[in-house]
């Protein structure tokens, strides 16, 4: 009954919590990266690990653990200190007491570890010791059987850490240096100096992004561990990944040392933590710890059939958790995961099984890494802890591990399924950064056992739709796609959504828009209607946030990568994110400033960009077509990936546009100017343009050549309206010249936006300095329009001056005054165009 | 850290190479540093040496065909470790000559060859190693030589010498000590 109760008090936690989890990720793992001994300053007795989460864990369960708590008490009064004593050694050691002095204590902890409640927790470690049974479940035991396990890994030490200068009496033929002798020690020792260095190799590249793992005396704690389980389990050796299982382990004993040795400074703890917890035997409790842990995984590592059969018939200690299917033909881990994907994959959900067979995306290619290291990379540290909680606290057999493969593959299913091959690989082997990883937790659960565990529909749906946006599909699609999901609690995710961009959104606006102090509320799309705007404000508000959450999930996705640098991993999603940086930038930036000079005209020119890029990229690629298969592969995944790039810098442009108009807007209203309806009109060409971007406008490429035949016409137009003695050549010119100032340029824009009073003095002056180096005077009238250029140009980062030489430029300049929808106008002009101005420099 | 020490191959001129038992002593990984006293007279011979280790110091004997220096000092560990060929010193292995070499090159122990004898031993507080041909190649005054090689383990301020020898087609093992004072 308290399985019922407690979950579904999870469900509603889970609802509202995981802007705040999410944020606090960012901030643990930023706290990570520094020394261990940051932990030190961070709070004094508090458990490096020590989240929100103990406050608002106040549950039914917690309050019946107190009570039981203080009850049984009696037995062990001993625990209580002087109650004078630190009030922080008071709440540690009470929370041993609400872990472990109680009748039923095991079932208690199993329980908050799957809930994961032990997130907080300063005795994770001895939790993960009767979770794999390396403490008896008989309290009164543990340090009995703790000394014991530590007497017995000193004697695997001494045994397997050989020097062979120690022993001298041996015969010298046999024992010297270059003895090929089997029972030589020096032999021996080049033997265990291959197997170490192997090790070595490993151990220096785990989890390279925490500091603590960089210690030698960390590093050589867990070679020696290694090397000990290696060498006393000959058939299996040292094979790649366990030290990505052990790490967690010695982490998590380490941090409990910690917050052991904290808590000890106020009071004298009991005799029980001291043995427990002494961090002389770290090594010694990693080794009987990641042992027990390693009799269910072993057969995951094993390459060979007979392997694991020896492994049996060797073992003389009777195990009492082995597997039937774990004797099975083959290699065990493919049999595994290929089981997990045909049998339980297609049960519950069979149409991403044929997405992923009709891809032909062997379970092998991702799960082998899933499997074998229990997930471990594809957590970040914080959250894979929790993950393990759940494992071990499930089952030794780690039988869960099936069913959070599964819930892993359901919680991306919509991407999935939406995905081509090279996508689909990208985002299994770059496993997208989970929000609420207690709610995979959940539905594994679920998954398991439909009857006994409530449905986590909420937490699938959400995490989906996030993660579709992430993947730059359009809105539309989604909601029918995942409609499908979870039909039912669209409103309530919505909200939470909402809920959840908002926050997110408050400081990025803040910093985002200097000029616009009510952006946060105003969206434009509410604000303002809008012509040819087929979309409700609804839809804005969608689209804000989920680009919000993109920009996050990108930052977590690079941090991701960092972590996966090691694994040979080459395709995937992760490569071509990189890419954004490097190649593409050109074609974007010139993109982005195409579509900021002319709105109406170039948002369906930029759509021909892309598209003319991707077309010309093909032709030359189509020469080396010839030369090999692979080549060519490279190169489409190298386009799909400039592809998604550029899909994302649209995003990007449209959301940024969104905001800047919806400021413009604001400030025009406001102002009351005789031509509003004019510029109203524009703004909404440019919301047009922002939608086309977005993707949410249909862009018809029949359009674009009409358009660009009156493009011309247009601009030629206005410029003869506007300096009639100036044809299109001196606009040439002119912005020849503006590129050269591009440099400094910027700086009086900002000037002047930031002085927002749209003083005409300040553009005046900036033209005149230019006019100077002109030496040809004219009217500052006459100077508006080059001026008018410049601001355009700051939309795009003044690097791209290529574009400028380009022909293309008459034109591109031209519409820039199109811009301005009435030019004849000139006091109006000038007001509109300082707001452009406005927007520009904040692009950048 | 171990040393290999060997000299006076005189490959191909007096031996057709290494005993094929010393040959299989001798794999890769085992050993950082070879010191050689030279006579290695071909290119051949050093090459191989080269699978055994990376790091090589050779100095010329006095029937080389490749350029080495005369002599050389090597720092291993603590201790400072002089190599020459030992054709200059005269008398060839005379201990008070020796020495005198030891005491101009400041070295912990004198690494000389071109007897084709083993020897080593410690005097005034110095180390002394001659290990010997390893081909067992004959030498200007004997035909009959003992292929013989060293093997310096060097900890801090101690090194375990382990010679090799081959004497009647069995490979004989000794041990010595020498702590620096």
């Amino acid at each position: 009954m308290t399985v019922e109760s407690k979950t579904s008090e999870g469900l509603q936690k889970l609802v509202r919590e995981p802007p705040r989890r999410r944020l606090q990720y960012y901030r643990s793992s930023s706290a990570e990266l520094k020394s261990a001994n940051m932990y030190h300053s961070v709070s004094e007795t508090s458990h490096p690990l020590q989240t929100e989460e103990q406050e608002m864990g106040v549950d039914p369960l917690q309050s019946y653990l107190n009570k039981s708590g203080q009850g049984g008490s009696s037995e062990n009064g001993s625990m209580h200190h002087s109650p004078d004593s630190d009030g922080t050694f008071i709440s540690y050691s009470k929370e041993w007491e609400e872990l472990f002095v109680n009748n039923n204590y095991l079932a208690t902890i199993r329980l908050k570890g799957i809930n994961g409640q032990l997130r907080s927790s300063r005795f994770r470690s001895v939790c993960w010791k009767l979770f794999l049974e390396v403490l008896p479940q008989d309290r009164s035991q543990w340090i009995k059987s703790t000394s014991e396990l530590r007497t017995s890994y000193n004697k695997i030490k001494e045994i397997h850490i050989t020097n062979p200068r120690k022993a001298g009496q041996q015969d010298l033929i046999i024992n010297n240096p270059l003895s090929q002798d089997e029972g030589s020690l020096w032999n021996k020792f080049f033997q265990d100096k291959e197997l170490r260095a192997m090790i070595e190799q490993d151990v220096t590249r785990t989890f390279p992004e925490m500091q603590y793992f960089q210690q030698e005396n960390v590093r050589k704690i867990l070679t020696d561990v290694l090397f000990c389980y290696a060498r006393e389990n000959e058939q299996l050796l040292y094979k790649q990944g366990m030290h990505e299982l052990l790490a967690p382990i010695v982490f998590i004993l380490h941090c409990d040392h910690q917050a052991f040795s904290h808590a000890s400074e106020a009071a004298q703890p009991s005799e029980e933590m001291k043995v427990l917890l002494n961090p002389e035997y770290l090594e010694h409790d990693a080794y009987a710890m990641f042992t027990r842990l390693m009799k269910t995984a072993e057969h995951w590592f094993s390459t060979f059939e007979h392997d694991s059969q020896k492994e049996k018939d060797a073992m003389v200690t009777p195990m009492p958790f082995a597997r039937p299917q774990d004797i099975g033909p083959s290699i065990a881990i493919v049999t595994k995961v290929n089981q997990i994907q045909d049998h339980l994959l297609k049960k519950h959900d069979i149409e991403l099984y044929m997405h992923l067979n009709r891809l032909e995306i062997a379970p092998q290619i991702y799960g082998l890494r899933w499997v074998r290291l229990l997930f471990g990379r594809e957590f970040p540290l914080q959250d894979l802890l929790v993950v393990w909680d759940a494992l071990f606290a499930d089952s030794i057999t780690l039988n869960l591990v099936d069913y959070i493969f599964v819930a892993m593959l359901l919680y991306i299913r919509d991407a999935l399924i939406s995905s081509n091959y090279q996508t689909c690989l990208g985002l299994l082997m770059h496993y997208p950064p989970i929000e609420d990883v207690h709610s995979l937790i959940l539905r594994a659960l679920f998954l398991r056992d439909p009857k006994k565990n409530p449905r986590p529909v909420t937490h699938q749906f959400q995490q989906n739709l996030d993660y579709y946006k992430a993947r730059g599909a359009d809105l539309m699609n989604k909601t029918r796609a995942s409609a499908k999901a979870a039909p039912l609690n669209i409103n309530k995710v919505s909200n939470s959504l909402l809920n959840f961009g908002r926050k997110l959104i408050a400081p990025a606006m803040a910093s985002g828009s200097a000029a616009g102090p009510g952006g946060s509320g105003g969206f434009p799309g509410t604000a303002m209607p809008v012509r040819g705007m087929g979309e409700a404000p609804q839809h804005h508000h969608h689209h804000h946030h989920h680009h919000q959450h993109q920009q996050h999930q990108q930052q977590a996705q690079q941090q991701r990568l960092m972590k996966s640098e090691s694994m040979p991993v080459q395709l995937g999603k992760g490569q071509n994110s990189k890419n954004i940086s490097s190649s593409p930038s050109i074609e974007s930036l010139s993109g982005g400033r195409e579509f900021t000079a002319s709105p109406p005209l170039s948002a369906s020119k930029k759509d021909s960009f892309f598209s003319t890029i991707s077309r010309s990229r093909s032709q030359s690629k189509t020469m080396s077509r010839k030369e090999s298969e692979e080549e060519l592969e490279a190169q489409i995944s190298f386009l799909q990936g400039q592809l998604n790039d550029l899909e994302a810098m649209c995003k990007y442009c449209a959301k940024m546009m969104n905001t800047h108009l919806g400021n413009i807007q604001e400030v025009i209203l406001q102002e009351r100017l005789e031509k509003e309806d004019e510029i109203l009109v524009s703004l909404a060409g440019l919301k047009q343009i922002k939608d086309i971007l977005k993707g949410s406008l249909r862009f018809n490429q029949s359009q674009l050549e009409a358009e660009e035949n009156e493009q011309i016409t247009i601009a030629d137009d206005h410029y003869c309206s506007n300096n009639q003695d100036k044809g299109t050549s001196e606009v040439q010119k002119e912005s020849a010249m503006t590129k050269q100032q591009c440099i400094p340029r910027p700086q009086a824009t900002t000037d002047s936006s930031t002085g927002e009073s749209k003083s005409a003095d300040d553009y005046i002056l900036v033209s005149k300095e230019e006019e100077g180096s002109k030496s040809s005077a004219r009217q500052p009238a006459q100077t508006l329009p080059p001026h008018k250029e410049a601001p355009a140009k700051q939309e795009a980062p003044s690097r791209c001056s290529l574009i400028f030489s380009d022909p293309l430029m008459g034109s591109m300049s031209a519409s820039s005054s199109n811009l301005s929808s009435s030019p004849d106008d000139d006091s109006s002009n000038n007001s509109k165009d300082s707001d452009f101005t406005i927007v520009s420099p904040l692009d950048l | 850290m171990l040393v290999l020490v060997l000299g006076d191959l005189h490959v191909p001129h007096r031996c057709s190479g290494l005993p094929a038992k010393f040959k299989k002593l001798l794999v890769p990984g085992k050993i950082q540093h070879i010191l050689c006293t030279g006579n290695l007279c071909t290119k051949e011979s050093y090459d191989y040496l080269r699978t055994l280790a990376s790091d090589i110091h050779v100095v010329r004997g006095d029937s080389e065909s490749l350029n080495y220096p005369e002599e050389k000092v090597v720092t291993v560990g603590q201790f400072r470790i002089g190599l020459i060929h030992g054709h200059q010193v005269i008398p060839w292995g005379d201990v008070a000559s020796l020495a005198l070499l030891q005491r101009q090159l400041d070295v912990d122990i004198l690494i000389s060859g071109h007897t084709h004898k083993f020897e080593a031993f410690e005097h005034e507080n110095k180390f002394y190693i001659n290990p010997g041909s390893a081909t067992g190649a004959y030498n200007a005054l004997e035909i009959n030589t003992t292929p013989s090689f060293v093997l310096m383990d060097i900890q801090a301020s101690t090194v375990v010498i382990y010679v090799y020898q081959l004497i009647e087609e069995d490979v004989k093992v000794e041990r010595i000590e020498f702590t620096k004072p």
